[in-house]
């Protein structure tokens, strides 16, 4: 469980963190990123991950 | 499971995800860079895309339709309408292919807009994808290279003799095509045609415009751009179409599919080089 739970949250700061980047690249040159490539994607990548992370976590808490 | 174990998995779990987002953004790069120089795009009006827009403004083309053979399509009835084209970085040249149903619109044309220094400035490179009047001629026609020529009374054998020996004493109209001015032997009668001109009155008519290719029940016509940079900033490219009198003309065109082939020189990695920098500083500008 504790495994599992660093493993999400692994994912979710590692996809939240590129996901941040992904955003300024876009701002900064408009199409860079959302011409290939759906963002939204990644926004439910991260925040399912921290979800499950989370969920983990407070698992292992009560055992 | 042993801790060591535990570090393993997570330290290689860390490695995978590193790589995924080094290579990602590798993608991301190669894709924005289009190195082999060739972008192709589509527009079939189904399945929606960032690429090509749909028609616009609202209030002159209809909605998405389907029609009973289950192919989409989007109409216009009031002219001109727009489409938009983004693009991840500059071009030098488009090739579109416009897939298309019209009645009896005599004169149905596309434009590259030029890029608006202000909000009374519009100006276009306009090229035609269908003239119906010069279609339904019954006039000898010659064809060579994207030119015809049409004659009222058959004379010339090829266009390049026609362009070589302009009569004198008969009358030439022209479509989106410039005669040398050296060839011209008498000025007042080389004209440029407009939807007014009486074809009893031309004995000659030269055009840089083919007769579009039947696909099926659709037209399919190929028109060729020179993307110079008043014409694009390196994200958007934006086309119109035009059909005078349409109103007047009560008609009506079904655009079916807009295919666009845009070229640029190939990535080499002197303009490699040259494209990071320019990257670099545009992102700095915007800092």
């Amino acid at each position: 469980m504790k495994l599992l739970s660093k493993l999400f949250s692994d994912l979710f700061i590692i996809s939240a963190l590129f996901l941040l980047f992904l955003l300024i690249i876009e701002d900064l040159r408009p199409g860079f990123v959302t011409l290939w490539f759906d963002l939204r994607i990644l926004l439910v990548v991260s925040f399912g991950a921290g979800l499950i992370a989370l969920l983990f976590s407070k698992n292992y808490d009560k055992i | 499971m042993s801790q060591s174990i535990s570090k393993i998995i997570l330290w290689s779990w860390r490695l995978v995800l590193f790589f995924w987002v080094l290579i990602f953004s590798l993608w991301l790069l190669w894709q924005n860079l289009v190195p082999s120089g060739y972008l192709k795009l589509n527009q079939d009006f189904c399945k929606p895309t960032v690429f090509i827009s749909n028609l616009y403004p609202e209030n002159r083309v209809g909605d998405l339709e389907i029609d009973e053979q289950g192919r989409c399509f989007q109409r216009f009835f009031d002219e001109p309408v727009y489409f938009k084209l983004k693009i991840p970085r500059s071009f030098e040249g488009a090739r579109l292919k416009i897939y298309y149903q019209n009645e009896n619109q005599p004169l149905f044309q596309v434009g590259l807009m030029k890029l608006k220094q202000n909000s009374t400035d519009w100006q276009f490179q306009l090229k035609p994808i269908e003239n119906q009047i010069f279609d339904n001629l019954t006039w000898p026609k010659l064809t060579f290279t994207g030119l015809t020529l049409w004659q009222k009374e058959k004379r010339f054998e090829t266009i390049q003799e026609f362009v070589n020996n302009l009569p004198a004493n008969q009358k030439v109209a022209t479509f989106y095509y410039k005669l040398a001015p050296e060839a011209i032997k008498n000025q007042n009668n080389v004209i440029v045609w407009n939807q007014k001109t009486s074809l009893q009155d031309v004995d000659y008519i030269i055009a840089k415009y083919q007769t579009p290719k039947i696909f099926g029940d659709l037209k399919v016509t190929e028109i060729d751009f020179l993307i110079t940079p008043e014409f694009s900033d390196g994200r958007r490219i934006e086309f119109m179409f035009s059909a005078p009198e349409m109103i007047r003309n009560q008609t009506q065109i079904k655009i079916y599919r807009i295919e666009a082939e845009l070229t640029r020189e190939p990535l080499t990695w002197e303009n490699f080089k040259i494209t990071i920098k320019n990257f670099i500083n545009q992102i700095k500008e915007k800092l």
